[in-house]
């Protein structure tokens, strides 16, 4: 008869719980970050699915590491040059190599973890919606759904829907006023 | 990390309008710095990248990519254990014959653990088409629609709507197979409004409308049905022993081919039921159980029990054995053998829950002191005492 309790013996848990947090709340986010450096999202959520393997199945703790967000977005940016490259760079040095001959330096990665920073902020703005607007919104601009289908799906009348995306747009250009342009604004020092 | 999170501050209180002006300054640098940070700031600033990003964000379901993560992880974790734990055996007895076998019970008993932890969810559902093509279903996409029919996947539900009135004789003969593998559940809305629960290793055919005096469906494996009214059109689902036959109400069928008994139980309404030997009129709160040999027998049970599993619960009333194991078996997608000791069946009365792992379900059963586990080859033994 074999105890119930063996896995715990062997600490299968003990790390688990840590790991899940830090998932459910940046999967996501690290998928996009993934995906700036593959420019293809499936493989993107693989190989972000893959660094969380290896993490859970290394038992390795996060509690000891100072910044775990860090640590683990680093993980994925160097599976994403691990991936690149095509084969897995261990050493030190010839990273940097790649590194530098992909990508322009880890400036890459700065931008990437910018990024997501930006698009998290944007984000919870379209989430601040009233709830009704928010969906309506959400549905046809983030996922490019016809106004027809969204009514459709909403079982609301076609003019609702077109009012609710009116009225979103409204709300965010007040708070967004540079991205929610119909032609965006740059501003001069970008052409400086 | 800090660092670069303000940055990312900056340019959203820029995108927004409200940066003071020694933000806009810092800002300014910034964007001075490198062509690449204003090539970031131009795309963040697009109206279209932004959507499309976000988009990409929506997209991902983090319950199914996480039950990927900790399936496989578990497996090379129990791997890697297996694996220290081998070395360390030969550090310590150093003779090979002995530790050939401790290494295989270790490996046994890593095997077991990990077999008890199972949890359910993992099985696929299937949507074969008229045409025989099938549709990994689980997502949240359109699968079909024409000018009078859409067919919706919305991640656990599969929505047939009609539009109008328009008369779609092709539609009524084409019919559409739902299969939910061991593990898994799902919802089916059909284009009358009648909603199906299924649980897992169940198979439902239906035409994509109906039209006429009956809505003929055909069922293998347990299902809740709540059947729209709709007017004098009678509703038919066909089990493999027996037939039920309604106007509008719920009930809970539970006929798999393989099981001993079969049942059908009455939420509200009234239904009838009918075998090759007779049939049989059950009312609310009842419950008719069929046996391999068509004698039916119909009893008084709370209905509410048994749809219990609708809300992640399994409800067992003087329920055999071997069909709670089957069901187990089902839901958790692991090999249950079943050593029965006389031919008088053991039968239990009570809840399980459904989310738990399945060494927790096992461990309820065998509080009762009426089995004895032991885990074998990849799959579970369970001796009556």
């Amino acid at each position: 008869m074999v105890r119930l309790g063996i896995e715990n013996i062997f600490g299968l848990h003990r790390n688990e719980e840590s790991v899940k947090a830090l998932f459910d709340g940046h999967y996501a986010d690290m998928c996009l970050f993934a995906d700036r450096l593959l420019h293809d999202f499936a493989e993107a959520e693989d190989l972000v699915q893959n660094v969380f393997i290896k993490l859970l199945a290394s038992g390795e703790s996060l509690g000891g590491k100072s910044n775990p967000k860090a640590y683990v977005y680093r993980m994925v940016y160097n599976a994403c040059l691990n991936h690149i490259a095509g084969k897995r760079v261990e050493d030190n040095r010839k990273r940097r190599y790649f590194e530098h001959m992909l990508l322009d330096d880890k400036e890459d990665y700065e931008l990437g973890i910018i990024e997501i920073e930006v698009l998290n902020r944007i984000y919870d703005e379209i989430e601040a919606l009233p709830a009704e607007c928010r969906k309506v919104f959400r549905m046809s601009y983030i996922d490019g759904k016809d106004v027809a289908t969204v009514a459709r799906e909403l079982g609301i009348s076609v003019n609702t829907v077109k009012t609710q995306r009116l009225r979103g747009r409204k709300i965010l250009q007040e708070r967004l006023k540079d991205v929610f342009f119909v032609a965006p604004v740059l501003i001069s020092i970008l052409f400086r | 990390m800090e660092r670069l999170e303000e940055i990312g501050r900056l340019i959203y209180g820029s995108l927004s309008g409200e940066a003071t002006s020694e933000e806009k300054a810092a800002l300014d640098d910034w964007l001075a710095a490198s062509a690449r940070n204003r090539e970031l700031y131009t795309r963040l600033s697009d109206e279209v990248y932004v959507a499309h990003r976000l988009g990409q964000k929506d997209s991902v379901s983090i319950r199914k990519a996480w039950s990927r993560v900790r399936g496989t992880s578990r497996r090379r974790r129990i791997a890697r254990i297996a694996g220290c734990a081998a070395s360390i055996l030969i550090l310590i007895t150093g003779v090979a014959s002995v530790l050939i076998h401790k290494n295989h019970q270790l490996e046994q008993q890593l095997h077991a653990a990990a077999l008890l932890s199972s949890l359910p969810g993992t099985g696929s559902v299937t949507l074969v088409l008229s045409d025989s093509t099938e549709v990994l279903l689980g997502g949240e996409r359109n699968i079909e629609a024409n000018g009078t029919l859409s067919v919706d996947d919305r991640e656990g539900t599969l929505v047939y709507q009609t539009c109008g009135n328009a008369k779609d004789d092709e539609s009524r003969d084409r019919f559409h197979t739902l299969r939910v593998a061991r593990g898994a559940e799902y919802h089916v809305e059909l284009s009358d409004g009648t909603r199906v629960h299924f649980n897992s290793g169940s198979s439902l055919t239906y035409p994509l409308t109906f039209d006429g005096e009956e809505r003929r469906v055909s069922l293998d494996g347990e299902g809740y049905f709540e059947v729209a009214r709709n007017g004098k059109s009678r509703f038919v689902v066909e089990c493999d022993r027996f037939d039920v036959e309604v106007l509008g109400t719920e009930f809970n069928v539970s006929s798999y081919r393989g099981d001993s008994e079969a049942d059908v139980t009455l939420v509200s309404g009234r239904v009838s039921v009918s075998t090759p030997v007779g049939e049989y009129m059950l009312a609310p709160d009842h419950q008719i159980v069929i046996d391999e040999y068509d004698s039916a027998i119909i009893r008084k049970v709370n209905a509410g029990n048994i749809i219990s599993w609708t809300h992640d619960q399994f409800y067992f009333n003087a329920e055999r054995l071997d069909n709670i194991l089957g069901e187990l078996s089902r839901w958790y997608d692991v090999e249950i053998e079943y050593r029965a000791k006389s031919d008088k069946p053991v039968r239990f009365t009570g809840f399980i829950p459904r989310y738990e792992q399945l060494g927790k379900a096992l461990e309820l059963l065998k509080m009762t002191g009426q089995i004895f586990l032991t885990v074998k080859d990849n799959k579970v033994v369970v001796e009556e005492i």
